[in-house]
Formats: C-alpha cells, sequence, structure tokens
C-alpha cells in the first residue's frame, strides 16, 4: 500500500497538469500549440465532454504502419543480404512512400487543423451524442490565433460553426506564461454562443 | 541573475521537459513515432537507392588518398552496379575484400576473361607504388564480380569529411545522434 502510494506520488510529481502554462512567446509553435490545449482543458473540464480519439488514432495508426513497413524492410536485409533481398525490399519501400502520402491526404483533408473532437451526452440519455469540434490556425510570424467551434447536433445532424480571431497578446503575460482566466473566459463565451443558438433555434 | 546561471538553472531544473510532461499517452506515442518516422524516412531512402542502383552501398566516402589526384579523402562517391556494366581495364570500381567492411576504390589493371562472361581482376590505386596483391585476402590474387560494390557515377568533393570524422571520434557521433534524437523527442510539432 505505501509503495502503491509511493510510486503514484511520483507519477503526481511528474505530470505538471495544474503548473501555470509557461512557454516561450515567440516560438509560434508552442504559442498554438498551449493555446490549443487550453481549449481543450476548458471543453473537457468546464463542460465535461469526452473526447473522441477517432481521427488522431487515424494518424497515429497510419504511422505505425508506415514505420512496420520500414521495421520489416530492415529485418529482411539483415537475414537475406542483398541483393537476394531486392524484391522484398522493392515493396516495402514503395510502400512506404505510398503510406507517406496517404498520410499527408489524411492530414489535410480529414484532420483540416481539428485538433479537438468531443462528444457531449444527452443527460437524459435518450437523444444520441452531441459533436463538438475545436480547431484552429495560427499563421506563421502571426499574432493573429483563430479559434473555431464547431457543433454538430446528433439528431438533426445540422452543424453550425463560431469562430473568434484575437491577438495572442491578449492571453500570455510578459514573460510566456498563459493566463488562463481570459482565455477561458474567451473560449466559454464562443462556446455559449453556439449552444444557445441551438436553443433558440 | 547572469544569463550563465539563469541557462543552468533552467537546464538542471528540466524545464524543457515541461511539454512532454503535460502529454497525454497518445501524445507520447506520437512524440516516439515521430522519431521513428524520421529514422524510417532516412532508411528507406537508403534501402531504396539500393534497390533502384543495384548497389549495397549507393554511396560511399574515399577514405585514403591512394586515388589522389582523381579522388581525394572525403570525397562522396554515387555508385551503381547494374549488371550490363562490363568491367574493363582502366576503369575505376569499388570493391569489398571478402571479410573486410571497408569498401576501396582503386583502378583496374588486369582482367582475365572467361567466355561465358566470368571475370578475374586485379587492382591497384593510382597513388599506390604496387597492385592491390597486399591486400586481398591471405591466398586470393585476383577480385571477382562478386566482390564488386560498384562503379563511380558521379561524386561531390569534401563533404564525406564529417562521415570520416564520426567515425575517428565515435563519442562525437554518439553525441550528435543523442542530442538529435532528444530534440526530436521532446520538441512538439
Amino acid at each position: 500500500m505505501a509503495a502503491r502510494n509511493g510510486k503514484n506520488g511520483l507519477l503526481e510529481k511528474w505530470r505538471i497538469d495544474e503548473k501555470p502554462v509557461k512557454i516561450d512567446k515567440w516560438d509560434g509553435a508552442a504559442v498554438k500549440n498551449s493555446l490549443d490545449d487550453a481549449a481543450k482543458k476548458v471543453l473537457l473540464e468546464k463542460y465535461g465532454y469526452a473526447e473522441n480519439f477517432n481521427l488522431v488514432d487515424g494518424r497515429l495508426l497510419i504511422c505505425t504502419i508506415s514505420c512496420l513497413f520500414a521495421i520489416v524492410a530492415l529485418i529482411w536485409d539483415f537475414l537475406h543480404p542483398f541483393p537476394e533481398s531486392k524484391p522484398v525490399l522493392a515493396i516495402c519501400v514503395i510502400s512506404y512512400f505510398i503510406m507517406m502520402g496517404i498520410l499527408t491526404l489524411y492530414t489535410s483533408y480529414q484532420e483540416k487543423n481539428i485538433f479537438l473532437v468531443s462528444v457531449q451526452k444527452d443527460p437524459a440519455g435518450m437523444d444520441p451524442d452531441h459533436t463538438w469540434q475545436l480547431s484552429s490556425s495560427l499563421k506563421r510570424f502571426d499574432d493573429q490565433y483563430t479559434l473555431r467551434v464547431s457543433f454538430t447536433d446528433g439528431k438533426s445532424k445540422h452543424s453550425r460553426e463560431q469562430e473568434i480571431t484575437k491577438s495572442v497578446g491578449a492571453f500570455f503575460d510578459e514573460n510566456g506564461t498563459l493566463v488562463m482566466d481570459q482565455f477561458e473566459k474567451c473560449v466559454s463565451k464562443l462556446h455559449d454562443t453556439l449552444a444557445t443558438e441551438k436553443k433558440t433555434k | 541573475m547572469s544569463f550563465q546561471k539563469t541557462l543552468t538553472r533552467r537546464m538542471l531544473s528540466l524545464d524543457f521537459l515541461d511539454d512532454v510532461r503535460r502529454m497525454n499517452k497518445r501524445q507520447l506515442y506520437y512524440q516516439v513515432l515521430n522519431f521513428g518516422m524520421i529514422v524510417s524516412s532516412a532508411l528507406m531512402i537508403w534501402k531504396g537507392l539500393m534497390v533502384v542502383t543495384g548497389s549495397e552501398s549507393p554511396i560511399v566516402v574515399v577514405l585514403s588518398g591512394s586515388m589522389e589526384p582523381a579522388f581525394h579523402r572525403g570525397d562522396l562517391l554515387f555508385l551503381t552496379n547494374r549488371v550490363e556494366d562490363p568491367i574493363r581495364v582502366g576503369e575505376i570500381v569499388v570493391f569489398r575484400i571478402e571479410g573486410r567492411e571497408i569498401p576501396i576504390v582503386h583502378r583496374v589493371l588486369k582482367i582475365h576473361e572467361k567466355e561465358n562472361g566470368d571475370i578475374k581482376f586485379l587492382t591497384k590505386g593510382d597513388n599506390n607504388a604496387v597492385d592491390d596483391r597486399g591486400l586481398y585476402k591471405q591466398g586470393q590474387h585476383w577480385l571477382e564480380k562478386k566482390d564488386v560494390v560498384g562503379r563511380a557515377r558521379g561524386f561531390v568533393p569534401y563533404i564525406g569529411i564529417v562521415t570520416i570524422l564520426m567515425n575517428d571520434y565515435p563519442k562525437f557521433k554518439y553525441a550528435v545522434l543523442f542530442l538529435l534524437g532528444l530534440f526530436v523527442l521532446v520538441h512538439r510539432e
């Protein structure tokens, strides 16, 4: 029991979910990632939606299959030295680059900047779940961050979306620490606007 | 606080790992996959070159000055090993001596050819005083087609010096590879 607590304690110390997010304010990728993560947090923790991992899993699967082709090529070539391994190598190399092509298509057309697909379960348990999707964009060397919330009604399959564009300077302080309160307010407003639209329609 | 002190303190407190600590299982797996994909891409390009050129080592670095002034130490050579290319006296071939890993880039001096196309040939480096018999395996006096890694089709001067450095100072190689690997694993796209 004590050992288990000890292990949990170590894992708790490693994870820093509660520590305020501090990033290099000049690193565009880090800024976008931290804003995306914070938006995810708001939707998942404040509104209690469940994250749907299908989109991400698709990408992970494609990447895993590509790596498997590479591993097969490596092992086969090791066991049957070149040139006997030529046909197998050729197949693996071509398959690998086809998988790369599939990955690029998947990322561009399926994923499309979406970083969260979440499901709002109907409290009454009767209607099918509603889907909330978050996507964002931040151009290189630009400070305008666009957050897009899209709501898809479970029953009617209609979808609506709202977006907001703000400078990242509104959410980060001088040191690069994310001011969660400001950002949460912004995300919640966006979410609530969409939610009330739903009710009035 | 001075820049030096701040830098040391930040590195020791492992701030650069903060991103990793905030990742969930899927994100961690994706970081590892990312690293795997970079390695796989390099591997697949190399194997792809092997298939296309027909040579087991499509890119080699000239390691010694035995072919000066044609090739210098550190030159990068692009090889092909097509079955149709006949080996003729005066041409430069890259070959491996049985049991040794290092490819040698020398010129063909003499050839004995059978009617069915089998050949035995002797090589010598342009800048060497004697032929390569002294380098061959004990009891071996001629090289055969199977020892050939390929023929040089193109070259880039000097770039191979990096490979020579990495081989002469393996600690440097491991340090560079370790740092690169760490960077890819920790950095989010």
